[in-house]
């Protein structure tokens, strides 16, 4: 019983190594394919069970995302990433509790030992998937940004040399000392840019890597039906941990495409950023 | 050595670029279909039927508007038709009685000048009769009393005739 921190390789395609999370999140990937390419086939104005269900899984999630929005308009702007970031997540999660996972292996030599190396591990306890879908919601973040307010009105939140100078020509001492200010705290906006990427990915990874840890851990203690209240816990885990990510992007998304401070939208500001301190 | 560091936590939490990227195409492809396949399509057939339904119900209302108001002109005009059919008959029982008044005097007259006329003539038969009879009278008178007259004397003749014409007078 080991379970390393890091997604076990289990064979190399070339220079590729192929881990066994990365085995998970690709099968995830195949079947979203195939899903979504049947279901786009059979979207009819009388809909269908399926179809049926979708739309009421929609409708629930713009239920939520309104919310963090503040408008339609928007949540149906951000449900392209937002919507699948949440589906992506739950499933993979979900995926990663199935039997199987983490017990049908290989016996393969690791670190001078033979060890059973799982063929699937729940894909987001690699942090490479967090990683990689934390960095690309908050680089849409600030793309989302650009579009919307404006390629330097968007910088100028985070480098503020256009505020700094407008204090400058104004000649007013306290103006130019509060710009100046701003300008640091605008310097430390970025340092929490990449606070948003390390805490989304590690949160993620963080709670699902505990989840098959602590898994592992009583199914070796007691094999049967007293994990069994763990894997439910593991599943709550599952829906909070995918909720948690959406709305943080969800809310990161909204502030970035608001107008910035001082420009009377301050309480809207608070209020998501409010909303983000509750979703922790 | 500071580098040395944050490499060596990076590979302890098993961040590879390779791997880092072949999550992030995975996690692309998924995007990308839902986005393409899902969202879009489905998003376009909801507002498609959410506008069609509203439609619907708008032009239910629309025609059931319609048939209110139809049914009241209906209503008016049926009732305009029977106020005219009314004061059409009333009118021609007022003209039927005026032109029956009419005929009536006309008659009347006609009865009273064929009446007259009749009477006129009646009585001018009647005149006509009583001299052709005045004259056969005295005709026969005067036969009878030339005959009479033949038997008596001139005397005689004369009183009598005095007394007739004094009687006759």
């Amino acid at each position: 019983m080991n379970i390393p921190i890091s997604a076990e390789t289990l064979f190399h395609i070339g220079n590729f190594p192929v881990t066994n999370a990365y085995v998970n999140s690709s099968i995830l990937t195949l079947a979203f394919v195939i899903f979504c390419l049947i279901f786009s086939r059979q979207i009819t104005k009388i809909p269908s069970r399926l179809q049926t269900a979708v739309e009421s899984l929609l409708e629930f999630l713009f239920g939520y995302f309104d919310q963090v929005t503040g408008s339609r308009e928007k949540s149906r702007r951000f449900l392209p990433l937002a919507g699948t970031l949440f589906v992506f997540i739950l499933l993979s999660n979900w995926l990663g509790l199935l039997p199987g996972s983490g017990s049908i292996g290989r016996w393969l030599l690791v670190d001078g030992k033979i060890e059973l190396v799982p063929v699937l591990r729940s894909a987001n306890s690699d942090l490479n998937l967090t990683l990689a879908m934390a960095l690309t919601s908050v680089i849409a973040s600030h793309v989302v940004g650009m579009f919307t307010l404006g390629f330097f009105t968007h910088w100028n939140k985070f480098i503020q040399l256009g505020s700094l100078w407008k204090a400058i020509l104004t000649g007013n001492i306290i103006k130019i000392i509060t710009a100046i200010v701003e300008f640091g705290v605008g310097l430390l906006e970025m340092i929490s840019e990449v606070a948003k990427v390390l805490s989304l990915s590690l949160r993620l990874f963080g709670n699902i890597f505990a989840g098959e840890v602590l898994i592992t851990v009583i199914s070796s203690l007691v094999s049967f039906f007293v994990p069994l209240p763990f894997m439910a816990l593991e599943l709550i885990v599952g829906v909070v941990q995918a909720t948690v990510f959406t709305m943080l992007a969800l809310v990161y998304l909204t502030v970035m495409s608001s107008p910035p401070h001082g420009e009377g939208h301050e309480d809207e500001y608070g209020a998501a950023e409010a909303e983000a301190v509750a979703a922790h | 050595m500071e580098p040395q560091v944050t490499q060596s936590v990076l590979g302890t939490l098993g961040i590879d670029w390779k791997l880092f990227l072949a999550q992030l195409i995975n996690f692309g492809i998924v995007v990308f279909v839902m986005w393409k396949w899902v969202y879009t399509p489905l998003l376009a057939m909801m507002d498609k039927r959410t506008k069609e339904i509203t439609d619907g119900l708008k032009n239910a209302k629309d025609a059931k508007k319609n048939l209110t108001e139809a049914e009241a002109e209906r209503d008016r005009l049926v009732q305009e038709a029977r106020a005219a059919g009314h004061a059409l008959l009333e009118d021609a029982q007022a003209k039927a009685e005026a032109l029956r008044q009419s005929k009536l005097a006309e008659t009347k007259q006609e009865i009273e000048k064929v009446v007259t006329e009749a009477k006129e003539r009646i009585s001018g038969e009647r005149d006509a009769a009583f001299s052709a009879l005045q004259k056969d009278i005295a005709d026969m008178v005067a036969l009878a009393t030339e005959k009479v007259a033949l038997e008596l004397d001139d005397k005689q003749q004369h009183t009598l005739i005095t007394k007739a014409i004094n009687e006759i007078k």
